[in-house]
């Protein structure tokens, strides 16, 4: 806009011409840049964010369960760990947890962890949840504080995450898990039966 | 004329509001006492649930949670960048409210420099211009004259070249001016002084066409519609007033995202645990009618619900030990014991459970919660 009204006070010479196509040429660069610039916004959805953390060591996950007990992820190296990050209050986390009882019973023989993080939550609304669901089938790390969720980088329920047997993040999903999404990532990091 | 004192002022206003905007997003405050720093280090991050408010304003529990990390680290003696590096190793640079000047971020700390300087530039060189303009002199005044009287008897013919179209616009201006009777003398001077400009031009032109080309074989150039010079201002006014635009909309951002230091945030402090007026408000009326009457269980109960509820099992504890003294064997006090034992994660929370079992009628509600409680501590 600036170029375009300083040629277009330049003084004297092929004034008009040079003016016109010097705003034309301004006009022309700005819509290109604002395409350019609302396509690639447009383009990709906002509610991706890439995690910083895949490919990276797990971040630590250790404390108190809901059933009373302690879980340390440093403890299992050497198991495929699927970490699920859920509330009771999370409609999605209710749909899914089928899936994830289901692959805890049929892959757990085959090397897989899976522990909860069960996130901004009450221990009474939660357990309400489990009995809901026929009981607890894996252990649920307390985090009543949603601290563990931060230190994971997640930005709601339900979140997963796989851990490889080298302790690596080498899976995230956010959303309700899709049962094609543990065949594709998870099932292939474990071994034969 | 009102108008072209009123642009510059806003222009003037617009910059000044750009300037302090960016002052402020570049030079972080240091905030004293490490509440304030716990405040300001969380008001640059982003919260993850309501992704358009900071950690700092933000009233959800992930923010809760983002605040005591906060409040921990930088209690440890870590930095607040330091505290901030944290974050971005979770949740990349998105979780930064003010982009970090490195990567595509520079960007976005340059262009508000550029456009404020490009547009101080613009609006000077304008204002140089504009001043610039010759004061119409006497002369011109009387040649003008002479051209309208020559108009006036249709002597005059200014051609269809470029400045005698020029010409007889600046004519029809100072017709014009002088059927508008709110027109001031200045004004139909300045229209005088055009006239005798244009025709100056129309004469130059003429000279060097009829001149050493002889004739009119050749036009020097092919005649083209004044519209285009016309337009000129007008383009300029409008670049001007967008440019103006922008740098308010820049301004307002940047006052927007710059870090808030001491000063308080916008939806105030936020209370500490429970976070919910609304909850807060009935945490404090049960208290108020438990120190009352202490010897309610039924509203005292409700208190201790109400705390666990909130996180605050010690002071749920103390309660729970009044009504526990004055009546061991209360189930819902037993339950409760139980819940805040597990919370604060108390080995005793599974005898008190199994206690709450063996004397709680086998329809009590909290039964299911206290065997699941018991049952997912069994080792699998």
């Amino acid at each position: 806009m600036t170029t375009a009204g300083a040629t277009a006070a330049a003084p004297g010479g092929r004034y008009g011409r040079r003016a016109r196509w010097a705003s034309a040429l301004a006009v022309g660069v700005a819509a290109v840049l604002t395409a350019t610039v609302l396509g690639a916004g447009f383009g990709r959805d906002p509610s991706v964010v890439d995690s910083v953390l895949l490919d990276g060591p797990a971040p630590p996950l250790a404390g108190p369960t809901l059933g009373g007990g302690r879980f340390d992820l440093a403890e299992h190296r050497g198991e495929v760990v699927l970490v699920n990050v859920w509330a009771s209050w999370c409609e999605p986390c209710r749909r899914e947890y089928p899936l994830l009882a289901e692959a805890d019973r049929r892959l757990s023989p085959r090397g897989l962890q899976i522990v909860g993080i069960n996130t901004q939550d009450t221990v009474a609304e939660a357990t309400a949840f489990l009995e809901e669901m026929g009981g607890e089938n894996f252990p649920n790390v307390l985090d009543p504080q949603g601290r563990h969720a931060v230190e994971w980088g997640t930005f709601g329920v339900p979140e997963t995450f796989v851990v490889d047997r080298d302790g690596q993040l080498v899976a995230r999903r956010v959303g309700e898990l899709p049962r094609e999404w543990i065949m594709d990532r998870v099932v292939p990091l474990l071994g034969r039966r | 004329m009102s108008r072209r004192r009123a642009l510059p002022a806003l222009v003037a206003l617009t910059l000044a509001v750009a300037a302090v905007g960016l002052w402020r997003a570049a030079t972080a405050a240091s905030p004293v006492g490490h509440e304030a720093r716990v405040e300001a280090t969380a008001a640059t991050l982003r919260c993850p649930v309501c992704q358009g408010l900071s950690v700092a304003d933000s009233p959800s529990k992930m923010a809760q949670g983002m605040r005591s990390i906060v409040a921990e680290q930088l209690a440890a003696g870590r930095t607040p960048d330091q505290v901030r590096d944290w974050f971005v190793g979770r949740y990349g640079q998105w979780v930064l409210l003010s982009p970090s000047p490195s990567g595509l971020g520079w960007l976005v700390w340059l262009l508000p420099v550029v456009a404020v300087t490009a547009c101080a530039a613009a609006a000077v060189h304008l204002a140089g211009r504009r001043r610039g303009r010759p004061a119409v002199s006497p002369e011109d005044v009387l040649t003008a004259e002479k051209v309208l009287a020559a108009h006036e008897s249709r002597e005059l013919a200014p051609g269809d070249t470029r400045a005698g179209e020029r010409l007889e616009s600046a004519i029809a201006l100072v017709e014009a001016v002088r059927h508008d009777r709110m027109a001031s003398p200045a004004s139909h001077t300045l229209a005088l002084g055009r006239v005798a400009e244009a025709a100056r031009a129309v004469e130059a032109e003429r000279r060097t066409v009829d001149g050493p080309s002889h004739g009119r074989s050749r036009p020097a150039r092919s005649p083209r519609p004044a519209t285009t010079l016309r337009r000129v201002p007008l383009r300029l006014r409008w670049a001007g007033l967008t440019s103006v635009f922008l740098l308010a909309l820049v301004g307002l951002l940047a006052a927007n995202v710059a870090p808030r230091g001491e000063g308080a945030s916008p939806t105030g402090t936020l209370p500490g645990q429970e976070d919910v007026p609304a909850a807060s408000g009935e945490l404090d009326r049960l208290r108020a009618e438990v120190s009352q009457d202490p010897g309610d269980t039924r509203t005292r109960l409700a208190l201790i619900g109400r705390l666990l509820r909130a996180g605050h099992p010690e002071e749920a504890r103390a309660h729970l030990a009044d009504v526990l003294d004055a009546s061991p064997g209360n189930p819902d006090a037993l339950l409760l014991l139980g819940i805040a034992q597990v919370q604060q994660a108390d080995p005793g929370a599974r005898s008190t459970l199994r206690r709450f079992l063996s004397v709680a009628p086998p329809d009590h509600p909290g039964v299911p919660i206290a065997e699941g409680l018991l049952g997912q501590g069994e080792p699998r």
